[in-house]
């Protein structure tokens, strides 16, 4: 009888046990999902800001004046010469709309684009879910002219293309860029 | 049955170290991703920084030359190289870490705005009483180039500019004392204020004096310098034994009474000016001099004193260090 009661109990706790273990696998494998993708946006986020910096920072170099040619909320074209071959470049970006991105799951996500020159519009989807660009004159006041335009603030907005439960992994990262060429 | 439970434990134990070190691995990962974008930006920020400081050397000592300096917790380096008279180019590199930057600029040579002297003596004031009683066998006012060594060189400019018809006549009655090209004495509506250009001047005197200017020698050929003396509501006495190179600025009425050499831009400002140089001075003056004040300021001359027009020492006050400025000419990072 006492044998029957042990190898119940055994049974029952052993039960207890596995339902435990499964339990904090589960909560594990969620939680070090959410953790990639939340690195995977932050990853995508620093990619697309080692871009802007080699871009942003070179607007106007060897340039003629103005070399901001569109300062808009969410796209900017500028001139620099800055693969420095004597040739001044015009460098596009701007973003797409949340619809042309219907393959992941994320409905926000959208295409930023860089284009050089007429070169072919280059861009993926990388989660970006917003880009914002503020401008600023010689004062420091915001300004839309974009003839007058020395400093510009950029904001990005990255997601994670799949959600966790309901929501999705998000970075966000701005900066303020000073090009020298513009002062 | 105890056999199966040690499996049964262990190989839960291996499917949480699993877990664990994705854990582990995954935000290993996202620390990584920050730290080298970290690096990145502070060998920019270093390297900024670095290229600042050459731009400050620049300025101050016309050459750079920073080897493996130390910045938060990086090292920089600032070479130049010339690569015209007067534009040289600077490369400023830096390492914070594993990451590395560079920053490129171009600068070009200039001086801050200083005014323009048009002719030997600039009166850029309505109705000075002018007065040129000089020795008869000499030009107290000699609009012809010369350079620094008393040389005629060149054709020059005007001996006397005035502001308006009524000063040419004035001056033009000591036609004998007073030559100069096109003509001894000429006529520009538009002659330099110095008032604009002033403040910076005085801000940035080698040498400033209250009262009068001692004897002695201010500046070299080599190494000209700003001198400026404070005389409102008196007048400044140059009375000892004098040799200046570079800007001299008097606030007041100036008189020259002593032996007085002077290579450079001389400039008298004051709500009235008076300038005499007395017939006991013995000076010589190359270079220009504007005067500016209000109507009725006199300008007289006795003596064998003599103001030359030379554009040698008026380019000479380009030497003036504390002028000296490089302009960006372009910036690459």
């Amino acid at each position: 009888m006492s044998t029957i009661i042990d190898l119940v109990g055994s049974t029952v706790a052993a039960g207890i046990l596995i339902l435990a273990v499964l339990g904090l696998t589960f909560n594990t494998t969620s939680t070090m999902v959410e953790q990639n993708l939340s690195t995977i946006a932050q990853s995508s986020a620093l990619s697309i800001v080692e871009v802007f910096d080699y871009d942003f920072l070179k607007a106007g170099y060897r340039a003629p004046r103005p070399a901001i040619l569109r300062a808009d909320s969410n796209a900017i074209t500028f001139l620099s010469d800055f693969d420095r071959n004597g040739t001044v470049d015009t460098v596009k970006y701007t973003v797409s709309s949340a619809s042309q991105v219907p393959q992941t799951q994320n409905p926000g996500d959208r295409i930023l684009y860089r284009q050089v020159n007429n070169n072919p519009t280059t861009g993926g989807s990388l989660g970006v879910v917003d880009f914002k660009l503020t401008y600023y004159d010689s004062t420091g006041a915001v300004t839309t002219n974009a003839a007058k335009v020395k400093s510009f603030l950029v904001r990005l907005w990255v997601q994670s293309t799949f959600k966790i439960d309901t929501t999705y992994s998000q970075a966000y990262w701005e900066k303020r860029y000073h090009p020298v060429n513009l002062q | 049955m105890g056999k199966m439970a040690v499996i049964v434990v262990i190989g839960f134990l291996g499917i949480l170290g699993l877990l664990m070190y994705n854990m582990q691995r995954s935000s290993v990962m996202a620390t990584e991703s920050a730290v080298t974008h970290f690096e990145k930006s502070t060998a920019r920020i270093i390297a900024e920084t670095g290229m600042h400081r050459g731009w400050r050397l620049l300025e101050d000592n016309d050459t750079v030359s920073v080897s493996n300096a130390s910045l938060l917790n990086g090292r920089y380096s600032v070479s130049m190289s010339q690569i015209a008279t007067d534009t040289v180019r600077l490369m400023s590199s830096a390492s914070f870490g594993r990451a590395a930057d560079t920053v490129t600029t171009v600068f070009f040579k200039t001086i801050k705005p200083v005014p323009d002297a048009p002719g030997a003596v600039s009166l850029a004031s309505d109705t000075v009483d002018v007065s040129i009683n000089g020795t008869p066998h000499r030009y107290a006012v000699d609009g012809r180039d010369y350079d620094m060594n008393g040389n005629l060189v060149g054709v020059g400019k005007p001996g006397i500019i005035c502001h308006s018809s009524y000063d040419s006549v004035q001056s033009a009655a000591y036609l004998s004392q007073i030559t100069g090209n096109p003509s001894p004495v000429s006529i520009q509506s538009d002659i330099p204020q110095p008032t604009s250009f002033i403040n910076d001047l005085i801000g940035n005197a080698d040498y400033t004096f209250t009262g009068d200017i001692p004897g002695g020698n201010f500046g070299t050929r080599d190494h000209p310098a700003i001198v400026f003396c404070d005389g409102t509501g008196s007048t400044v006495t140059l009375n000892g034994n004098n040799v200046i190179y570079g800007i001299v600025i008097i606030k007041g009425n100036v008189k020259i009474t002593g032996t007085f050499q002077f290579y450079g831009l001389m400039i008298a400002y004051n709500d009235v000016v008076s300038i005499s140089v007395d017939a006991a001075g013995t000076a010589d003056m190359y270079g220009g001099m504007i005067m500016a004040g209000g109507a009725h300021s006199s300008f007289s001359m006795q003596g064998t004193a003599t103001f030359y027009y030379s554009s040698a020492s008026l380019s000479n006050i380009r030497k003036i260090q504390r002028l000296r400025l490089y302009a960006l000419q372009d910036w690459y990072e």
